[in-house]
């Protein structure tokens, strides 16, 4: 897919016409994925000719058979799904804790005031650097991978919602004042519409985060998962099963997204629009 | 009734501040189609702003029927120049019932008051688009219908048509001047144009140049409905306000050269 249809996609949803609209492109982008593709297994066969040491640079279509393999008896459906239930468990926890924190500090100043320090100092310690700490805490099975996940969703997530928040025009508010809105009904009925869909915006730019802690987590600690699947290769010296992780790791990733950008338009493309 | 007596005011209240206005007298009667007119950049807004509740005057007071405003109110609902006021994630019909969704209103009755009031601004057919699939004298048309629906004596309006085309304006215009005619509400509406003045107001007040501005003098406007900009009365009227305003205008665009000088020196 071109790198401007994503954009072209979500304005596409903004209309009740559009989803239908919305899906042609796909199925254009699906299209346009076929060169990509084609061009890049070219090169890479080429590549691995070139380099002469079929162990340490695999072809593609070794890689291909490798990845019927691991598909065949399970194994790699097994890491993919451990993989996966620890991302949404995460990310949808992680979610929900940053956009209502993002919602207390962009509306209450004294939360803001309390919070921001934290914030901001917290945003640049990566995940990656408590991975560690929370296998210390949480020990070596599902929860320390879950914690990482919600620490680092929640990040994406609350900065976004706080700047929703933060860009609510001044007349929505007041013209609520004017039907004398109580502060609840302001809240609910114009801060939370919206900054909809800045908290739909972090969430998607936090899913991509997940991806990649996730792999980091795996690679420190793990018995199962797309990580662990990686940093096993490395030891039996098999590339060819790492390129299989790295393939299924991009490949989820993208689904991941796209499912998480329809389901939003789908559910709730009316607070995508503009007047 | 509302009465503004002896208003001033500067943002934030600090001393070191300039005032926006100083003295600011004016009353006008109950159901007036009152139009206020001065250079931009006059106070025209603040003054708004300050009947509307959204700001507290530093000193002096604002009256409606005796009663000193402290905030907004229903009574008093604003019409805004531009469409950052209607909420884009709800349809037209759902615009028009929110204030009565704030009050408490049954969601039955208030659909079908709703759909009056939108008849009456000429957008029935529209009730389920969004604003964002309408042009911009229909999303004005809107805002008018929200304002009504909640039986708001007083409607505050600030310059509501300056960003329509010349057509859709005098459409607008027209409409207007008729509604308030059925529904004997007050209208305080702001304005830069003299024609739009001319055209609806039962009297005009024009504001000095800013700043510590005032109101300098008020006209009545004494022609019958509905008025036409090609009589001689409307040419009458015409000379007579710009005469009041052209000194103003001078003097706004002097300061804005001072000030533009001194930033850049």
């Amino acid at each position: 897919m071109s790198t401007h249809t994503a954009p072209a996609l979500a304005s596409a949803m903004a209309s009740p016409r559009g989803v239908s609209r919305a899906l042609r492109l796909l199925g254009g982008g699906l299209l346009t994925y076929g060169l990509p593709i084609a061009t890049f297994l070219f090169l890479w066969e080429l590549w691995s000719d070139a380099y002469g040491v079929p162990q340490l640079f695999p072809s593609p279509r070794a890689t291909a058979r490798t990845f019927w393999q691991i598909v065949a008896d399970g194994t790699l459906l097994h890491d993919a799904a451990t993989s996966m239930l620890r991302i949404v468990v995460g990310f949808l926890i992680g979610s929900a804790i940053g956009a209502l924190l993002g919602l207390l500090i962009g509306t209450f100043r004294i939360v803001r005031e309390m919070l921001d320090p934290y914030v901001n100092f917290l945003r640049f310690v990566s995940g990656v650097a408590w991975i560690s700490i929370f296998i210390v805490w949480f020990g070596i099975g599902e929860i320390s991978k879950v914690v990482l996940i919600v620490y680092t969703t929640c990040f994406g997530v609350l900065l976004n919602t706080v700047a929703g928040v933060a860009a609510v025009s001044r007349n929505k508010l007041r013209l609520a004042q004017c039907f004398g809105a109580s502060a609840t009904q302001i809240f609910f009925w114009v801060t939370l519409p919206s900054t909809t869909r800045y908290i739909l915006t972090g969430m998607r730019l936090s899913m991509a985060n997940a991806f990649l802690v996730i792999v980091a987590a795996e690679m420190v600690q793990a018995d199962s998962g797309l990580g662990f699947a990686i940093m096993a290769a490395r030891q039996f010296l098999a590339p060819d099963l790492i390129f299989c992780g790295m393939i299924t790791l991009g490949v989820l990733g993208l689904l991941s997204d796209r499912m998480l950008m329809l389901a939003s338009r789908l559910l709730f493309g009316r607070y995508y629009r503009h007047n | 009734m509302i009465r503004f007596e002896g208003v001033g005011f500067r943002f934030g209240g600090g001393s070191d501040r300039p005032w926006v206005l100083s003295d600011f007298d004016l009353r006008i009667a109950h159901g007036e189609f009152h139009l206020v007119l001065g250079p931009s950049g006059c106070g025209k807004t603040t003054a708004l702003n300050l009947l509307a509740g959204f700001e507290q005057p530093t000193t002096g007071a604002i009256l409606v029927d005796e009663r000193r405003i402290t905030g907004a109110g229903v009574d008093r609902i604003v019409i805004f120049q531009g469409d950052d006021s209607l909420y884009p994630w709800l349809t037209a019909i759902e615009n028009v019932e929110f204030g009565l969704r704030v009050q408490g209103v049954p969601a039955a009755g208030r659909r079908a008051k709703a759909r009056e009031y939108l008849a009456m601004v000429g957008l029935s057919g529209h009730e389920s688009k969004f604003p964002g699939e309408l042009s911009g004298g229909m999303k004005q048309r809107i805002q008018i219908a929200r304002a009504l629906v909640c039986q708001s004596p007083v409607l505050l309006m600030d310059e509501p048509f300056a960003a329509v085309d010349a057509q859709t304006r005098s459409m607008l215009q027209e409409e207007l001047s008729l509604i308030w005619q059925r529904t004997a509400c007050t209208i305080f509406f702001i304005t830069h144009d003299i024609s739009e003045a001319i055209l609806l107001a039962d009297r005009i007040s024009v504001m000095q140049a800013g700043p510590a501005s005032r109101i300098k003098e008020t006209i009545a406007v004494d022609m019958p409905r509905p008025r036409s900009p090609a009589s001689a009365d409307f040419a009458h009227y015409y000379q007579r306000v710009h005469a009041i305003l052209a000194g103003e205008v001078q003097r706004a665009a002097r300061t804005e050269r001072e000030s533009q000088k001194s930033k850049s020196a």
